[in-house]
């Protein structure tokens, strides 16, 4: 019996495949994450956060951004709203070239609606312009550019996928996923700003921005879970849950309907 | 619940928590009280040994000062931060000061001083011998930087000056010349303020040593070195800056022994009276392992004494080898007893408020009966302060105790409970013993009883200078603790509770709980503490922004969001970015003066129009609502004149001086008016409630009390106001949650209220240390001093935004609600508000004890606390509890009657 659970493709009247919905994007982006943020943890002497952190964040953006940028253009995205297939499809490179726009166009779109959270948060209304905006670009481009990806450019998509507590399909848990996780994380770190402890990094926009590449970091994990290990789980579950159904009806169509007595006897 | 149920267990958990309060604001809180006035020649008391067959009448008339000066000179070498391994470690780069200790040329201890170990209340200590108490610091914040000289109390400098008719000559921290005012002859400051400055600062004092040293005028000199402090809060006590800043301290050290003994060898031979020269280095405190100070750990406290002179004879070095001075470094004595042993060495009075013990191995070079007289003379000195601080000890009789010294010297001290009267026993049973001795057995057991007595008075009321009382302060705690579960349980049953039981989960809202733990966890951080404001804003725009977000997005939160925005712009406040730039800085410019006055005129005609829109909306009597209108419109008018009028740039233009005839010409008379308006819109707004609805009079009392509020407020920060009106009315209409689920996570407008009462009290300039209340405009319309008037005054000034919140929740309360919910719905919010109330004090008393001996006890958790029961007695109890529900009562019963 236990034997027969592991092998069911004996069997031949079973659910046709899994539909596990993993591709390698998902920990590639993972990786670009963690190798970003590496890179903020170790400020090298000619390109220093602490110093310079506008120009260190146009860097740091702009690699995330080049990556980005790989993906929309090789249509190698996770989750796609759009077509079915899990393949690249074979576009035209005036469809790849605007694609790639319409993702940066978005983006600046967020950082902009991020940057005057930052000013609403409190962020220095007259000065350190620089700093606000290309914080809110890294912001934005951890947290909103998985949904940018993601979703289906339209107003409803994104309200929808982030604001609402709707039944939300895999895609849009991936988005909100990426969205929430770094957004929250991000906001629990302004609690180091107005600290005593007098060290360089508590300087604006630093603590915001290591918040946010930390979130980045727990929405993979997050969405790891919630996009992928649930539901391979869950599949797996229910797949297992058909085939003992299955072969009790089998059984059951073969012997007749199981009874204690005659499940005590078989052992 | 009942309604008298809810009320009695209300008001019994607010009497609790009272009490709780009470008790641990006493433990908390002690108050030492200093003797004022300067000790004279005359407060030496008779020797009691002298004459033992004499007749105790003649003791009276016999009052000459016995013992001479041992010491003509000081050099008070102070060395910033001098830890005590710095100078008696193996490590220590001081060889010089060394080989003068091994060699017995000197004499060592270490010190202790006690917290906070920073620089000048060290200092005072040092000068006046007593442990400055918690209360006096707290004092010492609200008044002005001068008060925190001692020119009025009595100390060592002082005495030495008027009594040793010594010229005092100070080089280095300007900390000293701030103490004390016009008692250097010769001076050099140098600021402390430049930390990053290791050279240069010591330089400066270096300089003069060699040419003032070798004028010959001088009776004392002090010497401040901070280049070590200041390597130590830069790099730390292991810094490799750290030894060559000890060897340029021993070359000082060094110097200064060889000019002054080289002095005093040819001024002995030229005067037989002449005496020698003492010197003294010293620490003021001393540093931890990372190099900073304040707290009371064992490294901070431990610091040094060096004592060099001629006819010091050194502690016996038995073992001369490498660690033979590491046994100092477990020489403990009290950082207070510099003074009773300098005072005693250069033969002057003894400060009045010294706890100070004389150091026995100083009192060498005198004679047994002399020394003797000299702990007398501490002891008489000590026992004053007992007197001034306990009850029961009373002054004692000394012609009794030299009628019958046995009986006395004989007494069972240790059996008194009361500590007053203890401590007499002892100091009768030091002067009768005194008196019996006439061998060296009875002398140094008069010594030792004196040594007791001083111990047991010194280490009492040094306790009840620092030291707090934990009993009490735990019984306030427990209290507390109490009072919070009451709350609780207040909350769970009165009207929506905090948990459904049935359905085993959290009723109340997501925000609401996530908000109350932030801020319970954020009372730990002394810097939270002090920027509470960023607290404030950050959360208020958190939950506008949750409301933006759960509401799918409306124009109106963004709106309220951008203007509080501008709103956290206005003042800024706290400590580290007190000083940045903002928009009072720009109002209060003298060019910018007629901004202010169109600001406070556009908020008052704004408020008025507000009044009239209400009314056309929420009220049918005409009568009524008029005659509030030009009440309104009056008093509004007298603000702005009584503003005007004690503004240098106040207002010329000319239909304003035809306004201004019209109006009360003395500004008292302005404001007594606005009292009086008030008083008569609050008594129109419950008149016709019977047609207009319960609801009216909430909404009338937002704008009619705005005069009184902006009366006690500056002139800057009217549009603030305004603009608290403009988020207010941008809560209507509600709008509901996008989906059931989310209306978890959807903060209501009451909590959102609720944080903004609190950010408008930081918003209008005030923060939580004692230096940012506003006493402007205390006097308003008090035209005698009296100080429970002022003192309502300046609360209403301070709390005039939470006031206003508070009223503005209690009217959208009223609007939403009807009749008896009304009354259920108050009953729910205030026992919310008291469990909020209640935790955060319990937070913070909890906070102030674990952080008792920390360095920002004083400037940072004492400060807290005392806003902490501003907030809890003043705003949630006399105001939210006892104003409030009588108000709500009252127009609930007019509108119902």
């Amino acid at each position: 019996m236990v034997s027969e659970l592991h092998s069911p493709a004996s069997h031949t009247s079973l659910p046709v495949h899994k539909q596990y919905p993993i591709v390698f994007n998902g920990i590639q982006l993972g990786l670009g994450g963690l190798v970003s943020a590496l890179a903020l943890v170790s400020p090298r002497k000619s390109l220093n956060l602490y110093d310079n952190p506008a120009a260190y964040l146009c860097v740091s953006a702009s690699i995330i951004l080049a990556y980005y940028a790989v993906l929309a253009f090789f249509d190698v995205y996770c989750f796609k709203a759009r077509g079915d297939s899990w393949r690249p499809r074979a576009r035209p490179m005036s469809a790849r070239i605007s694609s790639v726009l319409s993702m940066f166009g978005s983006t600046l779109a967020a950082t902009l609606v991020i940057a005057l959270g930052f000013v609403l948060f409190g962020a220095p209304l007259t000065t350190h312009y620089a700093e606000t905006f290309t914080a809110a670009l890294n912001v934005s481009l951890l947290a909103v550019t998985p949904a940018i990806l993601t979703l289906k450019p339209t107003f409803g998509a994104y309200r929808r996928a982030l604001l609402s507590a709707e039944q939300k399909s895999i895609p849009e848990k991936w988005a909100a996923g990426f969205f929430w996780c770094t957004i929250t994380v991000t906001w629990m770190s302004a609690y180091f700003i107005p600290m005593d402890w007098e060290r360089p990094w508590q300087k604006w926009p630093i603590p915001i921005i290591g918040g946010a590449f930390l979130g980045n970091m727990v929405a993979v994990f997050f969405v790891l879970v919630r996009c992928f290990v649930v539901p391979i789980a869950r599949a797996d579950f229910e797949e297992t849950q058909s085939i003992q159904r299955k072969m009790a009806r089998d059984y059951e169509a073969q012997r007749g309907p199981v009874t204690r007595s005659m499940a005590k006897k078989e052992k | 619940m009942m309604r008298w149920v809810y009320a009695s267990a209300l008001s019994v958990l607010l009497a609790v928590e009272l009490v709780g309060l009470g008790l641990f604001a006493k433990g908390f809180f002690p108050y030492k009280k200093s003797i004022p006035g300067f000790a004279g020649r005359e407060d030496q008391p008779v020797d009691i040994g002298r004459g033992l067959n004499a007749p105790a009448t003649a003791l009276h008339s016999n009052s000459k000062v016995s013992a001479e000066p041992q010491y003509d000179r000081l050099v008070l070498m102070v060395v910033d931060a001098l830890r005590n391994d710095f100078v008696f470690g193996n490590e220590s780069g001081m060889a010089y000061t060394q080989s003068l200790l091994r060699s017995g040329a000197a004499l060592g201890y270490t010190a202790k001083a006690q917290a906070p170990t920073v620089t000048m209340p060290r200092i005072k200590a040092l000068m006046t011998g007593t442990v400055p108490s918690f209360l006096d610091a707290v004092l010492n914040i609200a008044e002005s930087d001068t008060s925190s000289s001692l020119k009025h109390q009595d100390n060592l400098l002082w005495q030495l000056k008027t009594h040793g008719d010594k010229e005092i000559n100070m080089f280095g921290d300007d900390t000293w010349l701030r103490l004390f005012p016009d008692m250097f002859t010769r001076t050099d400051g140098t600021s402390s303020f430049y930390v990053a400055d290791t050279v240069e600062v010591d330089t400066n004092v270096t300089r003069h040593v060699r040419p003032e040293l070798e004028r010959d005028s001088w009776g004392v000199v002090v010497l401040h070195y901070l280049g070590l402090d200041h390597i130590g809060h830069l790099a730390g006590p292991k810094s490799p800056l750290m030894r060559p800043k000890q060897r340029e301290m021993d070359d000082i050290v060094r110097t200064v022994h060889g000019i002054v003994a080289d002095q005093d060898r040819k001024r002995m031979a030229a005067d037989a009276r002449a005496k020698s020269t003492l010197v003294v280095l010293l620490g003021d405190h001393a540093m931890n392992e990372i190099g900073n100070h304040g707290g009371n750990s064992q490294l901070e406290t431990s610091t040094v004494f060096v004592f060099i002179g001629s006819g010091i004879a050194g502690q016996p070095m038995a073992d001369r080898g490498r660690n033979a001075l590491s046994k100092l470094l477990a020489n403990n004595v009290q950082q207070s007893s510099l003074v009773s042993t300098l005072a005693l060495l250069f033969g002057v009075p003894i400060p009045k408020n010294n706890l100070g013990l004389p150091l026995p191995e100083l009192l060498g070079g005198y004679s047994d009966r002399e020394r003797l007289h000299m702990l007398q003379t501490v002891a008489a000195q000590i026992y004053g302060v007992v007197c001034a601080n306990e009850h029961s000890a009373v002054a004692v009789d000394l012609q009794q105790i030299i009628a019958n010294p046995a009986v006395y010297a004989k007494a069972d001290c240790i059996h008194i409970d009361s500590t007053g009267s203890r401590m007499q026993c002892k100091y009768e049973a030091a002067l009768a013993t005194h008196r019996q001795a006439s061998s060296n057995a009875d002398i140094s057991n008069a010594e030792r009883a004196y040594y007791e007595f001083m111990e047991l008075a010194s280490t009492h009321l040094s306790r009840a200078s620092t030291g707090y009382n934990l009993h009490l302060m735990s019984m306030g705690l427990v209290l507390m603790v109490a009072t919070v579960l009451g709350f609780a349980v207040l909350c769970q049953f009165s009207g929506t509770p905090l948990i459904h039981f049935k359905s085993r989960r959290l009723a109340v809202s997501l925000p609401a709980a996530g908000m109350w733990i932030t801020y319970l966890l954020s009372t730990l951080s002394s810097s939270l503490i002090e920027e509470e404001h960023q607290f404030w804003y950050f959360w208020v725009q958190t939950l506008l922004a949750l409301r933006l977000a759960t509401s799918g997005g409306r124009y109106h939160t963004l709106a309220q969001m951008a203007a509080f925005r501008v709103v956290r712009a206005w003042n800024q406040t706290g400590q580290f970015w007190a000083g940045e730039p903002d928009v009072r800085q720009y109002l209060n410019a003298p060019e910018n003066a007629w901004l202010v006055w169109v600001l406070a005129a556009v908020t008052l005609g704004a408020i008025n129009a507000a009044a009239w829109a209400l009314h056309r909306r929420y009220r049918r009597s005409v009568l009524w609502s008029r005659t509030f209108r030009v009440l309104l419109a009056y008093a509004s008018v007298c603000v702005l004149a009584y503003h005007s009028d004690r503004s240098h740039e106040g207002l010329t233009l000319g239909v304003w001086k035809v306004v201004r005839v019209c109006l009360p010409s003395d500004s008292a008379h302005l404001a007594q008016s606005v009292y009086i308006a008030t008083a008569l819109l609050a008594a129109t707004s419950c008149a016709g409630l019977r047609r207009a609805g319960a609801y009216a009079a909430p909404l009338d009392a937002l704008t009619g009390v705005m005069p009184l509020l902006l009366l006690l407020s500056r002139p800057h920060n009217f549009a603030v106001f305004g603009l608290f009106f403009v988020i207010c009315a941008l809560f209507f209409p509600e709008v509901p949650a996008n989906s059931q689920s989310q209306e978890l996570l959807q903060p209501s407008r009451v909590l959102v209220m609720f944080a903004l009462a609190h950010a408008s009290f930081f918003a209008l300039g005030n923060s939580n240390s004692l230096a940012s209340i506003d006493l402007s405009n205390a006097y308003a319309g008090v035209s005698r001093y009296n100080e429970a008037l002022v003192g309502v005054l300046v609360f209403i000034g301070s709390w005039a935004g939470p006031l206003w919140w508070a009223m503005a929740g209690l009217a959208l309360v009223a609007l939403e609600t009807e009749g008896v919910r009304l009354q259920l719905q108050v009953r729910t919010l205030l026992a919310a508000a008291h469990l909020w109330q209640a935790s955060t004090l319990l937070a913070i008393s909890g906070v102030a004890t674990m952080m008792r001996t920390h360095l920002f006890v004083w400037s940072v958790f004492s400060p807290r606390y005392l806003y902490q029961i501003s907030w809890s007695v003043g705003f949630y109890l006399a105001c939210g509890t006892v104003g409030g529900l009588m108000w709500v009562a009252a127009i609930v019963y007019i509108a119902h009657r």
